[in-house]
C-alpha cells in the first residue's frame, strides 16, 4: 500500500532533468489578456450575428457565449487528451486533467440534466425513489466513481508538487489558484442569480444583468484554463510549430 | 508562422466554429439538444469534432510550415482531422436515426 502511495505521490517529473516548462506571465497579466480577448469577441459577435440585445448574445441559453465556453472546454479536453499520447513525461498529468475539462464542457451543455432526465448534480436525487435505480447505478459506476478517482489522484499529485513550486515561485501555481477562485465566483453567482435575487425581489432586468456577468465570467474561466495549459501543450507537441 | 503558436488564434478559431459554423450543420436548431431524442449526445459529438478538428488543423499547419519536415506533426494532424470527420459522420448518422421529441 505504501509503495502504491509513493508511486502516486512523486513530485512532477522534469524534461531532460530541467525545470518543467513554466508560464511566461503572472496570473493577473494572463487574466487581463483573456478578459480583453473575450470582450472583443463578444462585441464582434454582437456586430456580426445580427442579434438584437446584449442579453441575447451573452445571457441566452445555448447562446453564442455559452457555445464558446463549451467549445473551448472541449478543445482543452481534446488537446490535453492528445498531449497525453504525445508527451511521455507528463502523460499521467494530461490523462488526469483531460476528463476534468470534459466534465466542464458537458456541464456547460447541461448534460447533467438531459443525460438521464433528472439532475445529476443534486445529491438528494440519488435518494429519490422516483428515479430508476438502474440509472443511478450506471451514473455512479460510470461517472461519479471514475471522476472521484481521477480527482483524488490529481489532488495527490498536485499536492506533492505545490511545495517545490511555491519555493521555486512557479507561475503555474498562481494560475491554478486563480482558476479555483474564478470557479468559486462563477458557482456563487449561479446560485445567487437562481435563488437569492428572486427572494430579494430584484426584477427580471437585474437578474438578466447578473446572468450576463456570470456567463461572461464562465467564458473567461474556460479561456483562462486553456491559456494556463497552453505553454505545456506546446511543450507536449514540441516541434510542431 | 507565429500565429500558430498563439493561443488567441486558437480560441478565436474555436469561437468562430461554435458561433458561425455549428448552426450551419443539418438538423442543428437553436433549441438543441432538447429537440431530438438523442440530440444531446449528438451535440457533444459535434463539440468533440471542433476540438479534434482544431488539433488536426494545428498539426497539419505545423507539418506544412516545418523545415525539416516534421512527420510527427503530420501524424497528429491526420489523427485529429480523421477523428473530427468521423465524429461529424457519427453526428449525421445519429440525427438520421433519432426521432424528434
Amino acid at each position: 500500500m505504501k509503495s502504491i502511495l509513493n508511486s502516486i505521490r512523486w513530485p512532477l517529473p522534469t524534461h531532460n532533468g530541467n525545470e518543467p516548462p513554466i508560464q511566461k506571465l503572472w496570473w493577473w497579466q494572463t487574466c487581463l489578456q483573456v478578459i480583453g480577448v473575450c470582450g472583443v469577441m463578444v462585441v464582434l459577435i454582437k456586430l456580426g450575428s445580427g442579434l438584437q440585445g446584449w442579453s441575447e448574445v451573452v445571457a441566452s441559453e445555448n447562446g453564442p457565449v455559452e457555445r464558446i465556453s463549451a467549445a473551448v472546454w472541449f478543445m482543452a479536453f481534446t488537446w490535453s487528451f492528445m498531449a497525453g499520447w504525445c508527451d511521455r513525461v507528463f502523460r499521467i498529468e494530461w490523462l488526469l486533467i483531460s476528463p476534468i475539462f470534459l466534465l466542464f464542457g458537458l456541464r456547460e451543455l447541461d448534460a447533467h440534466v438531459w443525460a438521464t432526465g433528472w439532475n445529476l448534480d443534486k445529491f438528494a436525487n440519488y435518494w429519490n425513489p422516483q428515479f430508476p435505480l438502474t440509472e443511478k447505478i450506471v451514473v455512479l459506476t460510470l461517472m461519479v466513481l471514475p471522476c472521484v478517482g481521477v480527482g483524488v489522484l490529481l489532488c495527490i499529485r498536485f499536492w506533492s508538487a505545490i511545495g517545490p513550486a511555491w519555493r521555486r515561485g512557479s507561475l503555474w501555481l498562481g494560475h491554478v489558484i486563480f482558476v479555483g477562485i474564478l470557479l468559486a465566483i462563477c458557482l456563487a453567482l449561479d446560485k445567487i442569480g437562481a435563488y437569492t435575487l428572486p427572494y430579494l425581489g430584484i426584477g427580471t432586468s437585474g437578474q438578466v444583468f447578473f446572468m450576463m456577468i456570470e456567463e461572461f465570467l464562465e467564458m473567461v474561466l474556460a479561456v483562462f484554463a486553456f491559456v494556463s495549459i497552453w505553454p505545456y501543450l506546446q511543450e507536449a507537441f514540441n516541434g510542431i510549430d | 508562422m507565429k500565429w500558430l503558436g498563439s493561443w488567441i488564434f486558437w480560441v478565436i478559431f474555436a469561437a468562430g466554429c461554435a458561433v458561425f459554423f455549428l448552426p450551419k450543420f443539418p438538423y442543428y436548431q437553436v433549441w438543441m439538444p432538447y429537440g431530438y431524442d438523442l440530440g444531446g449526445i449528438a451535440l457533444v459529438i459535434l463539440y468533440l469534432s471542433i476540438g479534434f478538428g482544431s488539433l488536426g488543423f494545428y498539426g497539419l499547419m505545423g507539418w506544412l510550415t516545418s523545415t525539416p519536415t516534421n512527420h510527427f506533426s503530420l501524424k497528429v494532424g491526420t489523427a485529429g482531422l480523421g477523428l473530427a470527420v468521423g465524429l461529424i459522420c457519427c453526428y449525421l448518422k445519429l440525427m438520421d436515426l433519432t426521432p424528434t421529441v
